[in-house]
């Protein structure tokens, strides 16, 4: 659920940023031209997601173009064979610009818009290195597929390697930096909220297709600063499809995905509005180690913020340190980053991060490692709701 | 110490430079004579206003292709070409995939023809939004995906345009107008319009249409091709690129490829300026004349301010000074007077660049302060230049204070000889220049000048031998005033010499202009024939002029082959390829004809051998080609990057070819289509069964079109068309021709006023003695008459001199295509109608005004 | 008193038609500082001609001349032309004002041409109050009767304050009384300023203005008359 409002936020403002940095920037800085843009005709009929589906796969992995926006979410934590922390991010954003396929003579002709971020945590060396693309999805240049699933924009590609798409190859690289990874699916699908259909608010129709791969067994190399290393870890993936639109109130979220070394994940998602409350759909989902679910709502989960980083290019303060409680499950953690400067320096910018997590489950002592996503708090992001 | 160094130093300066009351006298005396130095100032103002006109407009022409150009590259350091049919699309994937080369962009560009806008053509470029950022700035508001935006990629004609080019038509976004693009008639939609954010913008998107990439090709009919990828690359990445293209594509310096194409015009701008630079020449005969006349008139004040002690310099210097004053005030008119001129002239110059060369829409002609210091230098430099000799002179006046005129016309008639003389020298130091430096297109154009000038020092001579053969026979026609008026030209040879050169001058530029002009013409006239053998041609309609750049799709041949009544159709392909020398336009025509035996200028072997060869792969190379390029009129070959890779194609025949200066190559298309993908077609020509009516088929035929907006044109009137077009390309060089005769009519009225205006008293003595008002009249205008049938005549042998080197000398080397010099008796006459015309036009306020006059008071005027 | 132009044998002669015409023949004279010197002679008798040789306009074909000791056929044109800039003041018979300068211009011209232009006008102001004209300063001369044409030559040949005037028949285009005017105020003002005149003339009564009175005879200067303390002519 939490990644249909960073998507949409993301999607609203991306090109508004882009073209805010493409202003200030370059060399050779100059007023942009603006552009007079004709009136827009009626908003196009994308599907809407009012009821649960019944899933099928690997076709469901891939795209929906019916959907207006779509995305696919690779995160985790790494170790070399020394020990030495690492954290990687790799996401596909899909933007319909209509619903359905193109039927035009041009193979580039495009319905479809693809981003994709792509970023790295060294530990040990306190860097974190973010980059961002984007392309029509037409002409080779970027898609999506369900059997054999596959999502790539350009040369940084998640590519199945089994026929259910639970097994896949990731890859991506920028200047010094590289991603190679095999990632083996660990526990069955996840199908969050209501066996998939993941609310975001109490309008109908306000929700998406939400399903995670919360723990996915990961394996291959990174090129770090020029530096190549072989890693082990553990990795989640999320993909989530909608056509929906932020609530006017929202102005951010926190989002968390931890895995906990008793063998339990916990995905959180608590939107913050202007005034301060939360959005009333916030919740999560716990999985047990067998794969069964538990959904959280609001008032199961207890957040305290333990405390804050001011990010110097941004000015954004985040807060990074948290103590996460959900009392009915023996669930009392607190979440510590592997680094403070995890922000991501794309068009909007945000904080995704590796964290480590301590703390109690089912009463018992127990570890564990994460990732943490916090929107909304970079200025930029509130002049834009 | 110092006082005594600085009052030697301002007494040294002193007797060099002429103080305040020499100046006054100077310039007083040009108020004194207001006819004369009105007249003065005009002719700078004019000769200035030309060279400025065309400066500017030449200048608008460059900066707005430079703009263009560089609003098309962007910042763009390389950029991948293929063939006539573009880069493959699926090698952009490539590029940026597998080969990770991101700082590239895909560009489809074209040319549509706007309908609704009397078809003026406006260049399609094709982007996409994503890939644009690091390379164009105008490009950077787009705002990628954005509510309203999504039609820029969903709709294949959704376009953006400049502001200007909205209102100019008054298009609102939303708003939509039909284009002709190759074989289609497409209705575009104005999906916004781009506010620019400078000057620089807003000439970049004067005539640009900005599509989404897909949109663009599917516009262009490009499915799958891209008219070129531009990448920002270092070197090193650059040279690696290089050794991974496929054969067919080439990856090209930015730079490289926007010199190539400013080399195209830079013939044509050199020639207009030369021939601007001739009124220029006329106007300074003009300021020569007169201020050899102030001189001439004020001997005696010279003579005096000598005797109380005025140096030779200060003298010197006083006569320049005027002459400089009043070119300098002519030369700020000349600004003015050019810039308005200019704004006509880029209207002019652009519509032949784009009847020649390329699309190029300029509308504004920007005055910049170097604008303003060319005129200054060039109007004053003018100025004093032509004055030095009258300076000269008036320097070399003794400290005398009683002269007799009759001595100083005697040296005159005596310096006739010696002028003659050195005339004769320059002439033929002419000549030499333009024999010895063969291919230098600027001493072509110092060797014409020389010529020129000294057929114009040859004037007085001429005079004196033909005031001499005509005195009898005109005393015999005319009596007294006949014999007197001959006398008086040839007695008063130090005004009316200068007067006739003048005018002899400037009548023998539009000679030569007009003859060249006329010579060309009526060579097209002969080509057209026998390069226009067909019935019937299909092409777009192009009222703008601009060579159609259109591809059609191959099938059209068929259909229209299978029109009831057509004999054969020939498909022709004109493209732009490429090869070690730089862009090579290549016309692609159907072999199954054999050309015309006449358009060969040199052929190895019969026409029919020469045929034959090119069927097998040979070429034939335009006159232009061959010329620019050093090919030999046998054993020449010609080397083009194909589709294949570089492939040599030997040359067997050069033929006469006036289409384009750059010149072309000929090929088969059988060959054509062994080298290239391209399978589009430019036009087509029509043959129809004998027996056949050519209006009946050509009805069939527009039926058989009908919705692809081309037009079916008889060869009557496909030649009529490139005869509107030519005569629109010369357009300006006879907007320049008639202000030259402008400057002439001007200078000529000035120096016979000013003669005539100075016999006063002499001619209030004939009146005095006798003569009659009727007498007078006489005798001023056939005085006059005279001097303006010499001018006439004298400029026909110099005006066909100088047609003979603009004709077979300076287009040899701008354009390298040979000419038929034809002689059109009109073009004589009107010569010496002008100078007959002008010179009576002088007469007429000097004997009114001297008609007018009590005698008395007359025989006392200075 | 100082002798300020002396000629010594000046043979001067000019080539018409072919033929050596000589116009001086070995002519000599000495003139003094302040003096008058009236020269008379029939038309074509070298009276102009030996003007032009003093003020150094022609050069002769034989002989010296020197003036205020410098001796002018040994210079060259221009130097002769500074020289005579700053030492000679010219009247002429047909006046030979610069038609498109004021009367005032006119008087300055002769500083002017020596580049001290302005500091000038206070005497010439002087000058042309002298001469009865200072009124008509600002007009040009095309509007002065004959009479006031040639004071206000007399104005300008006296600006420079130069050692030396000369004039050459400075009556020759006026009418008797006029004349006379205007010869009796060149004669008082030289006389004033203590200046040399040389007057050029063919008339006996403009001559009786003169303190020594020499004729152009075949070619040679004679002396006519002198007052009683003379100078020898030989």
């Amino acid at each position: 659920m939490r990644k249909v409002l960073v998507g949409l936020g993301l999607l609203l403002l991306a090109f508004w940023g882009s073209n805010r940095l493409l202003r200030a920037g370059g060399p050779q800085a100059q007023e942009a031209p603006a552009i007079r843009l004709a009136p827009t005709g009626e908003a196009p009929a994308f599907a809407r997601v009012l009821e649960p589906r019944a899933f099928r796969f690997p076709q469901d992995h891939g795209p929906h173009p019916d959907f207006q926006t779509e995305w696919w979410y690779y995160i985790g934590n790494l170790q070399d064979a020394a020990g030495e922390r690492f954290g990687f991010q790799l996401t596909f954003f899909r933007r319909a610009l209509r619903p359905g396929s193109l039927n035009r003579p041009s193979g580039l002709a495009a319905s479809q818009i693809y981003f994709a971020h792509f970023a790295l945590t060294d530990v040990a060396r306190q860097e974190h290195s973010s980059f961002e693309r984007f392309s029509r999805g037409a002409g080779g240049l970027a898609g999506a597929r369900g059997d054999p699933f596959s999502v790539w924009l350009e040369d940084w590609s998640v590519e199945a390697l089994d026929a259910l798409g639970e097994r896949v190859r990731l890859r991506a690289q920028e200047g010094d930096f590289s991603l190679d990874l095999v990632l083996q699916a660990g526990k069955p699908l996840v199908a969050h909220g209501e066996a998939g259909l993941s609310r975001k608010s109490e309008e109908p129709g306000n929700a998406s297709y939400y399903l995670s791969f919360t723990r996915m067994d990961a394996a291959g190399s990174l090129l770090v600063e020029g530096e190549k290393v072989e890693v082990t870890g553990q990795a989640w993936f999320d993909h989530e499809w909608s056509t929906s639109a932020l609530g006017e109130q929202a102005v951010g979220w926190d989002w968390f995905g931890l895995q906990l070394d008793d063998g339990r994940e916990i995905m959180l998602a608590r939107i913050r509005r202007a005034d301060g409350s939360l959005e009333p759909v916030s919740g999560g989902t716990l999985v047990e180690q067998d794969g069964s679910l538990i959904a959280l709502s609001l008032d199961d989960v207890m957040f305290t913020p333990l405390g804050t980083w001011t990010s110097l290019r941004s000015g954004a303060t985040y807060p990074l340190r948290w103590r996460v409680e959900i009392p009915a499950y023996g669930v009392d953690l607190t979440v510590e980053p592997l680094l403070e400067d995890q922000e991501m320096e794309v068009s909007v910018v945000y904080w995704e991060g590796a964290v480590e997590v301590k703390g109690e489950s089912a009463g018992l002592p127990v570890g564990g490692q994460g990732y943490i996503e916090l929107t909304g708090y970079a200025e930029s992001i509130q002049g834009a709701f | 110490m110092m006082s005594s160094l600085y009052r030697a130093a301002k007494g040294a300066l002193a007797s060099r430079l002429p103080g305040r009351g020499l100046i006054l006298a100077g310039l007083r005396d040009l108020r004194r004579r207001p006819w004369q130095s009105g007249l003065m100032v005009l002719g700078v103002a004019l000769g200035v206003a030309v060279v400025i006109a065309i400066d500017l407009a030449n200048g608008a022409a460059r900066r707005g292709f430079e703009l263009s150009t560089e609003a098309v590259v962007g910042r763009a350091s390389h950029q991948i070409q293929g063939g006539p049919s573009g880069v493959p699309q699926e090698f952009y994937r490539r590029l940026r995939v597998d080969l990770g080369v991101r700082t590239s962009a895909p560009i489809v560009e074209g040319i549509v023809y706007a309908r609704d806008f009397g078809d003026q053509p406006l260049r399609v470029l094709g982007v996409d939004p994503f890939a644009e950022r690091p390379f164009r700035d105008y490009l950077a508001g787009m705002p990628g995906v954005s509510p309203g935006f999504e039609a820029f990629y969903l709709q294949s004609n959704a376009v953006l345009i400049g502001s200007p080019l909205a209102s100019r038509w008054g298009l609102q976004p939303g708003g939509s107008f039909r284009v002709q693009a190759n074989g289609r008639l497409v209705d575009l939609q104005v999906l916004g319009v781009v506010e620019p954010a400078g000057e620089r913008d807003a000439l970049a998107l004067e005539d640009l249409l900005i599509m989404d990439v897909a949109g663009a090709q599917e516009l262009l009919g490009m499915q799958g091709r891209l008219s070129r990828i531009d990448l920002i690359l270092q070197p090193q990445e650059a040279s690696a690129l290089t050794a991974a293209l496929p054969p067919g594509l080439r990856l090209k310096a930015a730079s490289e490829q926007a010199q190539t194409a400013t080399q195209l015009t830079e013939a044509f701008l050199l020639n207009l300026a030369a021939l601007s630079l001739l009124a220029l020449v006329v106007g300074m005969f003009l300021i020569y004349n007169t201020m050899t006349f102030s001189v001439v008139q004020r001997r005696q004040v010279f003579g005096t301010l000598r005797v109380l002690g005025a140096t030779a310099d200060q003298v010197f210097w006083v006569v320049l000074l005027e002459a400089a004053g009043a070119s300098a005030l002519g030369a700020l008119l000349g600004v003015g007077l050019g810039w308005l001129l200019g704004q006509g002239a880029v209207g002019l110059v652009t519509q032949t660049i784009n009847d020649l060369y390329f699309v190029l829409s300029v509308r504004q002609v920007t005055v910049t302060a170097s604008t303003l210091v060319k005129a200054m230098v060039l109007g004053v430099g003018a100025g004093v230049l032509a004055a030095a000799v009258p300076a000269l002179e008036a320097a070399r006046v003794p400290p005398v204070t009683l002269f007799q005129r009759s001595s100083l016309e005697a040296r005159a008639r005596a310096a006739v000889w010696r002028l003659a003389l050195a005339g004769v020298t320059l002439g033929g130091l002419g000549a030499a220049a333009l024999a010895a430096f063969q291919s230098s297109l600027a001493a072509a154009f110092a060797g014409l000048f020389a010529i020129l000038v000294g057929f114009a020092l040859l004037v007085p001579a001429l005079i004196v031998l033909l005031m001499r053969a005509l005195g009898e026979p005109l005393g015999r026609a005319l009596g007294f005033e006949g014999r007197m008026a001959a006398r008086t030209i040839v007695g008063a040879l130090s005004r009316t010499g200068v007067a006739v050169a003048a005018l002899m001058v400037a009548l023998a530029v539009t000679v030569g202009v007009s003859v060249m002009i006329e010579s060309f013409r009526g060579t097209v006239v002969n080509w057209l024939e026998l390069t226009l053998p067909a019935d019937l041609y299909v092409t777009a309609p192009t009222a703008g002029g601009t060579r159609p750049s259109l591809s059609l799709p191959y099938a059209l041949k068929g259909q229209l082959e299978a029109v009831p009544g057509v004999a054969s159709v020939e498909s022709f392909r004109s493209v732009q390829v490429e090869g070690p020398m730089g862009p090579v336009q290549l016309s692609v025509a159907d072999a199954r004809r054999r050309r015309d035996a006449r358009l060969y200028r040199f052929a190895q072997g019969s026409p029919e051998a020469v045929w034959a060869q090119v069927q097998q792969g040979a070429v034939i190379v335009s006159e232009p080609f061959a010329y620019r390029h050093g090919i030999p009129p046998s054993g020449g070959e010609v080397t083009l990057y194909t589709d294949r890779g570089e492939h040599t194609f030997p040359v067997v025949a050069v033929y006469y070819d006036y289409s384009s200066d750059r010149g072309a190559v000929l090929m088969s298309e059988n060959v054509y289509h062994q080298y290239w993908d391209d399978r589009s077609i430019t036009s087509l020509a029509v043959y129809v069964s004998p027996g056949e009516s050519i209006d009946f088929v050509a009805d069939k035929l527009r039926r058989s079109l009908a919705g692809t907006g081309l037009t079916v044109l008889a060869n009557r009137a496909l030649r009529e068309q490139a005869l509107r077009i030519f005569d629109r390309t010369f357009a300006i060089t006879a907007a320049l021709r008639l202000l030259a005769v402008l400057v002439a009519f001007i200078g000529v009225l000035s120096a016979l006023m000013a003669l005539q205006l100075e016999r006063s008293r002499e001619l209030a003595t004939l009146q005095a003695l006798g003569l009659t008002p009727a007498g007078l009249w006489r005798l001023t205008l056939v005085e006059t008459g005279l001097m303006g049938a010499a001018a006439g005549l004298f400029s026909w042998p110099a005006g066909l001199i100088m047609a003979a080197v603009l004709v077979y000398v300076i287009n040899l080397r701008s354009f390298g295509w040979t000419l038929n010099l034809q002689l059109q008796p009109w073009i004589l006459m009107q010569a010496l109608a002008v100078g007959v015309a002008a010179a009576l036009a002088a007469a007429l306020y000097p004997t009114a005004r001297l008609a007018r006059m009590p005698i008395s008071r007359a025989l006392r005027e200075e | 008193m100082a002798e300020l132009v002396r000629l010594e044998g000046v043979i001067k002669g000019y080539r018409e038609a072919g033929r050596e015409r000589l116009v001086l023949q070995g002519a000599s004279a000495r003139f003094v500082e302040g003096e008058v010197v009236a020269v008379r002679g029939r038309s074509g008798s070298g009276k102009t001609t030996l003007l032009n040789l003093i003020a150094g306009i022609d050069l002769p074909n034989s002989g010296e001349i020197t003036v205020g000791g410098v001796m002018l056929t040994a210079l060259d044109a221009r130097q002769r032309t500074l020289f005579r800039r700053d030492n000679i003041g010219f009247i002429f018979q047909f006046f030979n004002l610069i038609p498109t300068l004021t009367v005032l211009e006119n008087v300055l011209l002769p500083s002017q041409l020596a580049g001290a232009g302005q500091q000038a006008l206070g005497r010439a102001r002087d000058l042309l109050d002298r001469v009865e004209l200072l009124d008509r300063a600002g007009q040009f001369p095309d509007r002065l009767s004959g009479g006031e044409q040639q004071r206000v030559a007399i104005a300008r040949a006296l600006i420079h304050r130069p050692r030396l005037v000369l004039a050459d028949e400075p009556t020759g285009n006026l009418d008797a009384k006029t004349g006379a005017a205007v010869l009796a105020l060149l004669d008082e003002l030289t006389r004033q300023h203590g200046n040399t005149l040389i007057l050029i003339t063919h008339s006996r009564r403009v001559a009786s203005y003169a303190d020594r009175v020499f004729s152009l005879e075949s070619g040679r200067l004679v002396l006519e008359s002198e007052p009683a303390a003379s100078f020898g002519a030989t």
